[in-house]
Formats: C-alpha cells, sequence, structure tokens
C-alpha cells in the first residue's frame, strides 16, 4: 500500500516523543504538558483559526484543547498524536461552528485511530515546512476550494456541492482527485 | 458479503477520509474499506493529503496564550473521570464546592487600560459541557461572552447569577445562544473580588434561584 508503513517499524519522530510525553502528562508533569504545547499549539491554533476565522474564538478552542488533555490524558489511546490531535481540533472547533445543532458533549477525543500512514505521520512532523504548505497551495483552485469546503467548513460533499453551485458528480470527482493530487506532491515535497 | 469494487466506492473511500459523508454513507464506505485494497489504498492516501491539510493550516497562536494555557492547566487538577460532586449534593452544598474549585482554576487577566477579562471554565461535574468564553469587566459593567453553547429546548433560557464569597446566588439577565452557539449577557460591575459567576439552564422568563446546576462559571479574582 503506498505511503503504508508498519507502526511497529517507526521508533522515530514526533509520533513516539509525543506519546511518552502523553505518558508524561498522564503522570502530572507540567514541563511535559508545556512541550506538548510548544509542539503542536500551532497546529491546534492553525486549525481552529481556519476553521472559525476568529482570532479570539480560536485561542480558546486551543486553551480547551489543551486543558482537556491535561485533565484527561487517557482519552489519546495511541497512533500519531498530531493526526488525533488535529482530528480533535477540527471536531471543537466545527462544534463551535455548527452550534446550532444540539451536540451536547465535550471535545470530541476520537479513539479510532485510521490505518497506519508513514506519509500522515512524516506530514505532522514537518508541519512547519514550507513544503507541506506548497503542496496545498499547488492544487488546482477548484479542487482545493472543494476540498477546503468540506474540511475546515464541515461540509458534506453534498453542501459543499451547494455552496459552490457544481453538479455532485463534479464534486466528488473534484475533491477525490485534488487529494490525490495532494497525497502525490507531499510524497514528493516531505523526505521519507 | 463482500461489496463490489466500483468507482463511486473510491469516490466515497476518498470522501470519507475528508469527514465529507453523512452517517450512512460513511459506515457503507468503511465496510467496502475494509474488504477492498484498492479503495483502501484510496483512503489511506486521502486520509494523508488530510493531514496535509490541517498541517498546513498551523499558525502560531499570539505568545501570551501560551502563558494562559499552561497556568490553566497548573491549577487545574487531573481526573481520570468526569467527578460528579453534582450528583453526590444538593445545589448550595455543591456551589460552594464548585466556587472553590474555580477560585483554583488559573484565570488569566488580560492588562489593559480599559478593561480586564477572566476565563469562563465547564464546571467540574458538567461533563457534556463544551462552552467556554470570557467575563470582560468595562466600562462599570460586566459582560459575559461564550462560546460553544447548545441549542436549547423550547421553553428554556441561559441565566446568568453572581454569587459573591459567601452570599447566595442572585438571579442576572437570561440569554439564548444564537446560531453560532455564542451568548452573552451583561451585568452589574464593582464585584468584590472572589465573586462568582455561573450560568444554568433555566425555564424561559428566568428564576429567582438556580432549579438546575451550574454547567459554566468564572471566578473574578
Amino acid at each position: 500500500m503506498p505511503g503504508r508503513r508498519s507502526r511497529s517499524s517507526e521508533p522515530h519522530g514526533m509520533a513516539v516523543d509525543d506519546t511518552q510525553l502523553v505518558k508524561r502528562v498522564a503522570a502530572g508533569e507540567h514541563d511535559a504538558f508545556a512541550a506538548l504545547y510548544d509542539r503542536h499549539a500551532a497546529l491546534v491554533y492553525g486549525i481552529a483559526r481556519r476553521v472559525l476565522d476568529n482570532q479570539q474564538q480560536a485561542e480558546d478552542i486551543t486553551q480547551s484543547v489543551f486543558l482537556q488533555i491535561w485533565s484527561r490524558p487517557q482519552m489519546f489511546a495511541g497512533g500519531n498524536f498530531a493526526a488525533w490531535l488535529a482530528r480533535v481540533t477540527r471536531n471543537a472547533a466545527l462544534d463551535v461552528l455548527r452550534s446550532a445543532a444540539v451536540r451536547k458533549r465535550e471535545p470530541e477525543m476520537p479513539t479510532e485511530m485510521p490505518s497506519e500512514i508513514a506519509l500522515e505521520d512524516q506530514v505532522f512532523e514537518q508541519f512547519r515546512s514550507a513544503a507541506v504548505k506548497g503542496a496545498v497551495a499547488s492544487l488546482p483552485d477548484d479542487q482545493r476550494q472543494a476540498i477546503e469546503c468540506a474540511y475546515f467548513g464541515g461540509l458534506s460533499y453534498r453542501e459543499v456541492a451547494e455552496r459552490l453551485n457544481a453538479p455532485l458528480g463534479t464534486v466528488k470527482s473534484r475533491i477525490r482527485i485534488g487529494l490525490r493530487r495532494l497525497f502525490e506532491s507531499l510524497h514528493q515535497a516531505v523526505p521519507s | 458479503m463482500k461489496t463490489a469494487h466500483t468507482d463511486e466506492m473510491l469516490e466515497l473511500a476518498s470522501l470519507c477520509a475528508l469527514d465529507a459523508l453523512n452517517r450512512d454513507e460513511r459506515a457503507t464506505a468503511l465496510v467496502h474499506i475494509r474488504e477492498c485494497s484498492v479503495c483502501a489504498d484510496e483512503y489511506a492516501a486521502a486520509l494523508a493529503a488530510t493531514g496535509g491539510l490541517a498541517a498546513a493550516a498551523a499558525e502560531q497562536p499570539p505568545a501570551a496564550l501560551r502563558a494562559r494555557v499552561l497556568g490553566a492547566a497548573t491549577a487545574r487538577s487531573q481526573t481520570s473521570a468526569p467527578v460528579s460532586i453534582f450528583r453526590r449534593k444538593r445545589f448550595y452544598a455543591a456551589i460552594v464546592a464548585v466556587a472553590a474549585a474555580i477560585a483554583a482554576l488559573i484565570i488569566f487577566g488580560t492588562p489593559s487600560n480599559r478593561e480586564q477579562s477572566w476565563a469562563i471554565q465547564c464546571l467540574p461535574g458538567a461533563t457534556a459541557c463544551s462552552a467556554s468564553g470570557r467575563v470582560i469587566a468595562a466600562d462599570g459593567v460586566l459582560r459575559l461572552e461564550a462560546i460553544g453553547l447548545s441549542a436549547l429546548p423550547p421553553g428554556k433560557v441561559y441565566q446568568a447569577w453572581i454569587i459573591q464569597p459567601g452570599g447566595k446566588p442572585v438571579p442576572e439577565p437570561t440569554f439564548e445562544a444564537d446560531a453560532r452557539g455564542h451568548g452573552a449577557a451583561t451585568l452589574p460591575g464593582g464585584q468584590p473580588k472572589g465573586t462568582l459567576l455561573a450560568v444554568t439552564v433555566e425555564p424561559a422568563g428566568g428564576s429567582k434561584a438556580p432549579t438546575t446546576k451550574p454547567f459554566i462559571a468564572a471566578t473574578l479574582n
């Protein structure tokens, strides 16, 4: 499978270190919590800011997510911490965005991790790199727009089609082709 | 019975990774992905690409946020499970405990010539709470600004309460959450240090005394 690697073969990089830090957080070590914040605050804040388009709300989401990690570190069940954190943050920000719907719950802490994807690990390790941003920016506008509407707007592909006033089939195709193109660009941009 | 691989399934696999399917479609896609290596590859690739999207959004937060978050953690106890003090104590007993817990929470201030603010936090035991926000003191009043509020059923409203140290809850304005889950209320300023500002869910029109347990609060330190 392209980009797939056994997780047991990846005792390097941030995924392993993050897991150790989370264990130390669970033991009440503030230094470990500070290290996790320093490492991932930009990711959390950036996603929240992108979803909500509001600095104050993004700060509040960032605080809320990190305090959840501090209070309930056991919610992280393993895997790539940054990928998990990104999903937690997106869910929390989308909850605020969609709060007209009744969703009485704390920021969702997903425990279901996707299949083991080495590239995803590397992407999150490299998230500060211009290469990752460049890979996203290099997508054709119509594909990027459809993908970002779904991801940052929390829209289904049907809602994306309505938002963009485009046929359903076109939107589905743009998303699939765009994600495949982005995957391949990331493969080239992120050193393995 | 295995579902057949089709181009539509390939698209569903990609859309599933992007979280752009409804619940039924997602369930269908996940079942198929487990059975079809082609679609599993597509799903994995799309998931990695989605990770790239998230990673590319990274942006350094304001420097002051770090102290706020780390300070809040320092003052916040870790729990292995939600504390159920509300189940064990009556309201007034609970509010005392809550006040003590909240007083222990780090409350951030925003040094300014014009205003000061305090964080609104979910209370221990409010397990379904995802709200947060601020209380801002400016121009002689307190402005409660909450986000992440759930829509309430008909006939219910949010109500603010001021509880001065050693005092009983004083009813303050009711308010509703807008379509984005934002709610706000203006309360009298000049409250003594240690005053607790709490929010409960009450019948429309408000109550003279709380009829439910508070779920968010801020301590004005």
